[in-house]
C-alpha cells in the first residue's frame, strides 16, 4: 500500500517592502501582515522603555495609527523595522515627557542595582530574572539593550531608531551590559 | 562580581521571550487602520448650497441698515431670472452640464492624462 507523503514547500516570507507597497495600492491585507510580524516586537519595547503595560498598549497603537497615516512617507530602500521602530520610541518618549510633566517632577531612573521586590518574586528563572534586571537599568540603558535584543546587534540601526551616534550607542550598550551582569549577580547571590 | 562573560549574556539576551500584547490588542490596531472606515466626502451640491449661503450672508451683513435696498435688489434679480429668454438660456445651460457630466469619456483629467503618455 502506497502512502502518500505530502511535503509541503515553506512559502518564502514576503519583504517588508513589498507589504508596505501592497498597502499604499490598497490592499489592506499588506498592513495586517506588518501588524502581525511587528506588533510583539514593538510592544515589548513599549512595555521596557515605558515600564508601564497599559501606557504600552497605547503607544504601540500610537505608533501603528501614525506609521499607517505617513506609510506614503516610507523611502523603499530604508529598513522598516528602523522606521516603525523609531516612530513606536518617539511615542514612548513623548508619553514619557507627558507623565514627569504632569507629575510635576522628574522621576528619577532607579538608584539602586536591584530589582524592587515585586520584580524580585516573578524573577525566579533567569529569563525573569533578566527581564527584571532589564527594568531596572536606567532609561537609556534599558531603550538601547532592548533594541540590541529586537534589533540583532545591529548598532547602526539601533543608532537610527534612537537618533543617536553610533559611539554613544555602542558606548551605552557596553555600560547596560555591565550593569546586567552586576544586577543577575546580585539577584543570583540573593535567596 | 561580574561572573558572565559577553558571550553568555548575548545568548540569555537573544533566549528571552517578546512581551506578549494584551488580547484586544491586535484587533484594535486594525479597527483604527485599515478597517478605518474614511469620512463621508461631502456632497458638491452640499458645498455649493454651503457655499452660496455664506455669499449672501456676506453680501447681506454691510446692507442691514439697509433693507429696503436688500429688498429691491432681490426682487430686481428675481424678476430679472424670471424673464423668459434667461429662463431657456440657464435650462439650456444646466442641461448641457448634467449630460456632459454624466458620459464616462468625457473628463478633463481623463483627456490630460491621454494625452500626456
Amino acid at each position: 500500500m502506497a502512502v502518500e507523503v505530502h511535503i509541503e514547500a515553506e512559502q518564502p516570507r514576503t519583504s517588508d517592502a513589498e507589504l508596505v507597497s501592497r498597502t499604499l495600492a490598497g490592499d489592506p491585507s499588506g498592513f495586517t501582515t506588518l501588524v502581525e510580524r511587528y506588533e510583539r516586537s514593538l510592544y515589548t519595547l513599549a512595555v521596557r522603555t515605558l515600564r508601564d503595560r497599559e501606557e504600552a498598549r497605547d503607544a504601540t497603537q500610537e505608533a501603528f495609527v501614525k506609521a499607517y497615516r505617513s506609510l506614503h512617507t516610507f523611502r523603499p530602500d530604508a529598513k522598516f523595522s528602523t522606521w516603525i521602530f523609531s516612530i513606536c520610541y518617539h511615542a514612548c518618549c513623548d508619553r514619557l515627557k507627558r507623565s514627569r510633566r504632569y507629575s510635576g517632577e522628574e522621576i528619577p531612573d532607579r538608584a539602586d542595582a536591584a530589582p524592587g521586590p515585586e520584580a524580585q518574586a516573578i524573577a525566579n528563572d533567569d529569563a525573569g530574572r533578566l527581564r527584571a534586571a532589564i527594568e531596572a537599568l536606567p532609561e537609556k540603558y534599558r531603550s538601547v539593550i532592548t533594541l540590541y535584543h529586537l534589533q540583532g546587534k545591529q548598532y547602526d540601526e539601533i543608532a537610527s531608531v534612537l537618533g543617536v551616534p553610533l559611539g554613544t550607542i555602542k558606548t551605552h550598550i557596553f555600560r547596560a551590559k555591565e550593569q546586567l551582569r552586576q544586577i543577575l549577580a546580585t539577584s543570583e547571590r540573593e535567596p | 562580581m561580574n561572573d558572565r562573560t559577553d558571550d553568555e549574556l548575548d545568548r540569555l539576551l537573544a533566549s528571552l521571550p517578546l512581551e506578549e500584547p494584551p488580547a484586544e490588542l491586535h484587533a484594535s490596531i486594525l479597527a483604527a487602520t485599515v478597517e478605518r472606515v474614511p469620512a463621508e466626502p461631502i456632497d458638491p451640491w452640499e458645498a455649493s448650497a454651503w457655499g452660496l449661503l455664506l455669499a449672501l450672508a456676506v453680501w447681506f451683513v454691510p446692507h442691514l441698515s439697509d433693507i429696503n435696498g436688500v429688498i429691491a435688489t432681490i426682487a430686481r434679480a428675481a424678476f430679472t431670472l424670471a424673464q423668459p429668454a434667461i429662463l431657456i438660456w440657464l435650462t439650456v445651460g444646466v442641461a448641457a452640464a448634467f449630460t456632459a457630466s454624466t458620459l464616462p469619456e468625457f473628463s478633463p483629467g481623463i483627456y490630460l492624462a491621454r494625452k500626456g503618455r
